[in-house]
């Protein structure tokens, strides 16, 4: 990927972020209304952050909620997991093709991580704001 | 044997397998076989950072499975999940030009990086569809 791709990448990433803001904020509150606790919202920040591959980041997911039933309450782990990883895919597949990069290869795995980072970013603070709404005001 | 050094191609190269090749064919085997114990999962992780103690477990746990009956399919379709991996790295990594004990050394090098990879989706996913829909 040369310089003015990569410009291309962030600016497509960040118009797509806007289209998904209805689902983050959807699967944060879906999160919040689990109880899931801050620190695993820390972890996944942490992994999406850090990831190189996203099946790093489906393992993850995978693994919390098999282990934790709050990660199974209201199915949350899984529609998170189907978030990431299919309706991303998909956007990912649109910007690709939009800038003509390869979806198959390392750039398209980068967008798909760039993706997936901004959608968590979006979730967290999503979560963070109905926690927050949930047990200082008292909202349901 | 010399230390096998990864390049930042063939680094990249992994990132890429174990991303989609490693991954859908561990989804693939654990929508097949998900009758495994914690225990057995357990051993494989503990192995998949070694491709000479991945396979002698998997093939000790076949032999004991013929004589005892359960898990055989598992661990069988398991041993040739490994060795298409093990073409896959043949194919990737190993040039033509290299004396034998060359191409079984950088072999054993990425075949054990792309089971490492393959085992962690394949414990994560057979983990996770047991437990999935309950509370």
């Amino acid at each position: 990927m040369n310089a003015q791709q990569r410009i291309g990448v962030r600016r497509a990433v960040a118009l797509h972020a806007d289209l998904f803001y209805d689902d983050a904020q959807k699967l944060g509150q879906l999160a919040a209304e689990a109880e899931t606790n801050r620190a695993q919202i820390s972890g996944l920040e942490a992994i999406v952050n850090s990831a190189d591959k996203t099946s790093d980041v489906f393992d993850f997911i995978k693994l919390r909620a098999a282990r934790q039933p709050k990660w199974r309450k209201r199915d949350w782990g899984a529609k998170l997991l189907d978030a990431l990883r299919k309706d991303l895919h998909k956007k990912k597949d649109d910007i690709c093709k939009d800038l003509a990069i390869a979806h198959k290869g390392l750039d398209g795995l980068e967008v798909h991580l760039l993706l997936m980072r901004e959608f968590v970013r979006q979730l967290a603070a999503h979560y963070e704001y109905a926690t927050h709404v949930k047990t200082e005001i008292g909202y349901e | 044997m010399s230390e096998i050094q990864t390049t930042a191609v063939e680094a990249e190269k992994i990132r890429l397998l174990a991303d989609n090749e490693m991954y859908s064919q561990a989804a693939d085997l654990a929508a097949k076989q998900l009758a495994i114990s914690k225990s057995q999962l357990a051993g494989l992780r503990q192995f998949s950072r070694s491709w000479g103690e991945l396979g002698s477990f998997i093939r000790h746990q076949k032999k004991k499975r013929e004589e005892k009956g359960s898990y055989l399919a598992f661990y069988s379709a398991l041993a040739a999940d490994l060795q298409r991996l093990e073409s896959i790295a043949k194919t990737e990594f190993v040039p033509d030009n290299l004396s034998r004990k060359e191409a079984r050394g950088r072999t054993v090098h990425f075949a054990g990086r792309l089971a490492d990879a393959f085992i962690q989706h394949l414990a994560a996913e057979i983990e996770w569809q047991q437990k999935k829909g309950q509370p």
